[in-house]
């Protein structure tokens, strides 16, 4: 293993991101190797998650399954030349990021919303609802969907490059390290991004913010 | 009375994990794959472009020889640059030393009565490459009275009746007595064109001589006559020049026909 592979492993963040990076470089050798079929794995490992990064960032459901298969079969036909300078789960969000600012970029003029369906059930999220209003029934609903809305809107509103630092640290929980190295950045500009986003995100869902 | 109840605060990151709670439904997965499987056989059978594959694996071949490929560049570029500023100087100090190439066709002069070594003379003329470079770099007064001297037979048996070569030629032989050194150089200057290669040089003289013909080559002549002493000067020379020049032929012809003319009883001339 080179200097720069055993880098690369230092920079993912915690111990379990370490198992996690070396039980897929272990998958990744396989398909490497002619196990085609092992490939499977690696998308249903990953597939909710890359589909959320993307949908977060499109706010398009529909956009988000297509970009989600195109970043998983770029990943496969280049499946050969990943080295293992960092991890599998890195390469593959750097795809998956890359195809959506290019989307984006592309289709500036042209943005359709449509969202999925907020999970209830999540605790987290339910607790959320709960402090933010007392109302039952289809009055919640009505409250939720347009509270999603709002959310998706503030979203919009901020640039590319601000939405998908804001997307990967706040929703899917990355670290600013990992971030860097997705977007090829330093981890200063990472964090300024970030205070940057939430300064404007917060002004725009002034309402529903409670001290 | 009991007050409502306390709500807990909402940060903006309680915000954001709601996004966390927005999931696509439970039938969306298996439509999902069965499109990824579609893709993949498409993307299979497919035909890439073949500079997709074979690129990176050039690069990846290339990177092997980064130094070497680059130290040879370096060196082509030098060896090119260095052959070019080469012949660049040699063009550009050519003309700057062709007038001084004429010290060595003129030996007689210094000599200053045997005639009968003109027959060693060259004709045409020959120029010298390197011993133009030599000889550029001796002191500029005698490249500068060398280069007076006339260079064929037929000019030189002409400049010799005229009064300023004979004084150029007694001056040389003085200076050849009295200095060492100058003859030195003057003796190293004359003959170089025999070993060294040689460049056709039109004849400035001769080609004065072929404009006896015309009118206007009789007008520079008697002008170059009327005046040859002070010829020595360059600034009266480029003003004879300029002068003969701006006379062409039409024009004479045009300027007498104006100041000679006849009509019924009467002829006229204009001065």
């Amino acid at each position: 293993m080179n200097v720069t592979k055993v880098l690369g492993k230092t920079l993912v963040a915690s111990p379990e991101r370490q198992l996690e990076a070396d039980s897929d470089w272990a998958v990744v050798q396989r398909v490497q190797a002619g196990d085609v079929a092992a490939f499977d794995q690696l998308i249903l490992k990953y597939r909710e998650r890359l589909y959320a990064i993307i949908y977060n960032l499109t706010g398009n459901r529909e956009d988000a399954a297509d970009l989600a298969q195109d970043a998983f079969i770029k990943a496969f036909q280049s499946i050969n030349r990943f080295a293992g300078h960092a991890s599998f789960f890195t390469w593959l969000y750097r795809i998956a990021v890359n195809s959506t600012l290019g989307h984006l970029r592309k289709n500036r003029l042209r943005q359709f919303f449509s969202l999925d369906q907020l999970d209830q059930d999540d605790r987290p999220a339910a607790e959320v609802i709960a402090a933010l209003t007392d109302v039952r029934g289809p009055e919640r609903d009505a409250f939720v969907n347009e509270l999603q809305e709002k959310l998706n809107e503030a979203l919009q509103k901020l640039s590319i490059k601000h939405r998908t630092v804001l997307t990967l640290f706040e929703i899917d929980g990355l670290s600013h390290q990992e971030i860097a190295e997705i977007m090829d950045c330093s981890v200063g500009t990472v964090r300024s991004r970030l205070h940057y986003a939430k300064q404007l995100l917060q002004a725009e869902l002034q309402p529903y913010i409670r001290r | 009375m009991s007050s409502a109840p306390e709500r807990r605060p909402v940060t903006i990151e309680d915000l954001l994990r709601l996004k966390r709670a927005e999931r696509p439904s439970a039938e969306f997965w298996p439509e999902w794959d069965r499109q990824l499987r579609t893709k993949q056989l498409a993307a299979i059978l497919d035909k890439r472009p073949w500079w997709r594959d074979a690129l990176p694996r050039l690069g990846l071949a290339l990177g092997r020889y980064h130094l070497p490929l680059g130290a040879t560049a370096i060196l082509a570029l030098t060896i090119l640059t260095v052959r070019e500023y080469r012949s660049v100087n040699t063009e550009l100090s050519a003309p700057v030393a062709t007038p001084v190439a004429r010290v060595g066709a003129p030996s007689v002069m210094r000599d200053g009565t045997d005639t009968g070594s003109f027959a060693e003379l060259r004709q045409p003329t020959t120029v010298a490459r390197d011993e133009v470079e030599a000889a550029s770099a001796e002191p500029q007064e005698i490249s500068r009275a060398v280069s007076l001297l006339p260079t064929t037979r037929d000019s030189i048996m002409d400049a010799m009746s005229r009064p300023a070569a004979r004084e150029i030629a007694a001056n040389l032989a003085i200076a050849r007595a009295t200095d060492p050194a100058l003859a030195r150089i003057l003796k190293s200057a004359a003959g170089y064109e025999l070993s060294a290669p040689r460049v056709q040089v039109e004849e400035p003289l001769a080609r004065v001589a072929a404009l006896h013909d015309t009118r206007q080559g009789r007008l520079q002549v008697y002008s170059t006559n009327a005046a040859y002493a002070p010829d020595t000067n360059p600034a009266v020379s480029r003003f004879h020049d300029r002068q003969v020049s701006h006379l062409s032929e039409d024009q004479l012809y045009e300027a007498a026909a104006h100041r000679i003319g006849a009509a019924g009883d009467r002829a006229w001339l204009k001065f």
